[in-house]
């Protein structure tokens, strides 16, 4: 008899405690819902990129594939129970590139997480080489054209999707995208097993789509007509909180980055209702309060961290930058915050302090 | 010039032997990439032969670094390691030992080290530890950082320390990480590529080197090349 357990699937899920998602809708935040800006998903991602490309545009394909290949355990696993049987044989005694077994599941998935609306466009069996387009592509679509080619995240998830069903190295790179003027994002799939040549670019061009991205933030209009402008929460919270634990450094990074998001929204005041911002983001509930020099936040709902089990950590150091440089705006002096409640912490909300 | 083993055979190969003694290096790469690991390794070889290490953590608390340096089979139970705890007062705890109460006051960590720094005088070869400067540099001004940092080398340098301190790579402005390779003696990159790591001597005091990256593995018993 089949044994789902045979795939593998969710095991890096139980080790974080965080609900995978399945095809069945099963809400996980009762008030918020299973979705996430896109824009906080970039906004982490670009700004991480803008550090210093030579070693983040690595640092982001790897983290992707590693996030591609959690999702294809979750995807297979989470599919019935005659599909998955089907393409373990497949795998397994067949071992061909069979792409028009994967088409349905793969375009299921891809819209489900909304990432984008896939189709194959190029398939040539003999030199283990494919082509996927993808149209509302959740990393680039409607980003300034800057001619250049910036899902590198995506390559990764695309490349360890893959690597995942195919048991074999496989790498992945655009060949077109939004960002570089075309009409959709396209990407080049091949079994290899040596690392892409990446194109490295001046840490301007990724400056540019974080500013572009912020700005995007404020718009209420929705951007991508047919998926809307959202993620899964699974797919954000493995991303961000796989990559808080991956290092301890990563809290440093993570905090940086969202108080440098912190300040350049708080700019000119462009954010007029904080809750209302982070509401509109997907992040939470947000409340604040000052309690004698000090200003507490708690939010309900955290996008972060919400479903994970007592992990013993804090873990929205973005958060925490975020309203940290939010606060040195407001206050016209420097702020640090620090998160003194966390769901992963074991509380029932998260709290900041400001210090 | 007298060597300092880093714990790591391939790497001393690399920079002729070792750290130079009583020199400071800095360690430069995105988080996950290996240089906590090959700080805490850097910290075991010098338990082994009895030299003191101070281990000054901002990032993790001393617990978790004496588990993860425990699991690596390394030998920590020694009252040869010491910590200072810029940590803990992030999350609500400020009493014990070394225990700094805020990070944002740069004066009571430099006088937690300089006392750490004294206590540990019973060799003449001492490793220390600085993880990380980048969180120094969140938490406090920079401005001061930015003076306090040749301060601390200094001070290290005068008491016979080998000093690793770790910077997480694009975070900071290019005039703090200018002044910061100016006033350290060494500078070792660090880049992940998938699951595989590599490091790069960049500059090493009387040291030739190639410049090469080089691949290494973490394995369960420490890093090796």
């Amino acid at each position: 008899m089949f044994n789902p357990e045979y795939v593998g699937y969710l095991e890096s899920f139980k080790e974080i405690g965080i609900k995978p998602f399945k095809f069945k809708e099963e809400r996980v935040r009762n008030r918020m819902g299973d979705d996430v800006s896109i824009f906080l998903l970039r906004d982490i991602l670009y700004s991480i990129l803008s550090l210093s490309p030579k070693r983040y545009v690595p640092y982001i394909y790897s983290w992707g594939k590693y996030v591609g290949m959690q999702s294809a355990r979750q995807t297979l696993g989470t599919l019935n129970l005659e599909f998955t049987t089907r393409l373990i044989v497949s795998l397994y005694r067949m071992k061909i590139l069979d792409l028009e077994f994967y088409r349905d599941a793969f375009k299921k998935a891809w819209i489900y997480t909304k990432f984008g609306i896939p189709t194959f466009t190029y398939v040539n069996k003999a030199t283990e080489t494919f082509r996927i387009k993808t149209e509302e592509c959740y990393q680039s679509f409607g980003l300034p054209n800057i001619k250049k080619r910036v899902c590198i995240f995506e390559d990764g998830i695309i490349s360890g999707l893959f690597e995942y069903i195919f048991r074999k190295p496989v790498n992945s790179l655009e060949i077109q995208c939004n960002a570089a003027g075309d009409d959709c994002c396209e990407f080049s799939i091949s079994i290899d097993s040596e690392f892409p040549r990446l194109e490295i670019f001046d840490s301007k061009y990724f400056k540019k789509i974080r500013t572009s991205n912020l700005n995007r933030m404020l718009v209420e209009k929705i951007l991508r007509p047919t998926l809307g402008d959202i993620t899964r929460l699974s797919i954000f919270q493995i991303t961000y909180l796989g990559m808080w634990l991956s290092s301890s450094g990563a809290h440093t990074l993570l905090y940086w980055i969202g108080r440098e998001s912190g300040l350049e929204l708080s700019k000119r005041r462009k954010i007029k209702d904080l809750k209302k911002f982070l509401n509109s983001l997907k992040l939470g509930f947000v409340e604040s309060r000052k309690q004698g020099k000090k200003y507490i936040f708690t939010i309900e709902e955290c996008a972060f961290c919400y479903g994970s089990k007592n992990l013993n950590k804090r873990i929205c150091s973005y958060v925490a930058g975020f309203l940290s440089g939010y606060m040195e705006k407001i206050t016209g002096k420097r702020t640090n915050v620090i998160e003194t409640k966390c769901i992963a912490n074991g509380d029932k909300h998260c709290e900041f302090v400001s210090i | 010039m007298n060597r300092v083993k880093t714990g790591v055979p391939g790497l001393d190969k690399l920079i002729e032997g070792g750290f130079p003694e009583a020199s400071s290096i800095l360690f430069v790469g995105p988080p996950g990439c290996g240089k906590s690991t090959l700080s805490q390794q850097f910290i075991a070889e010098g338990l082994k032969s009895d030299q003191p290490g101070l281990y000054i953590t901002l990032d993790i608390s001393p617990q978790e670094v004496l588990s993860t340096m425990g699991n690596f089979g390394w030998k920590t139970k020694t009252e040869r390691l010491k910590f200072i705890d810029a940590y803990s007062w992030r999350v609500g705890k400020t009493t014990g030992e070394n225990v700094l109460t805020n990070l944002g006051n740069i004066n009571d960590l430099n006088i937690a080290i300089t006392e750490a720094m004294k206590k540990l005088n019973s060799s003449k070869v001492k490793r220390n530890v600085f993880d990380s400067l980048s969180t120094l540099l969140l938490y406090a001004d920079p401005s001061l950082v930015v003076k306090f940092i040749p301060v601390i080398i200094a001070k290290a340098k005068n008491e016979g320390f080998v000093q690793i301190l770790i910077l997480e790579e694009g975070v900071h402005d290019q005039k703090t990480v200018n002044t910061l390779n100016y006033v350290t003696d060494g500078v070792i990159e660090f880049k992940m590529e998938e699951d595989k790591r590599f490091l790069r001597v960049v500059r090493m005091k009387a040291t030739k080197q190639k410049g090469e990256w080089t691949r290494f593995d973490i394995t369960n018993k420490g890093i090796r090349m």
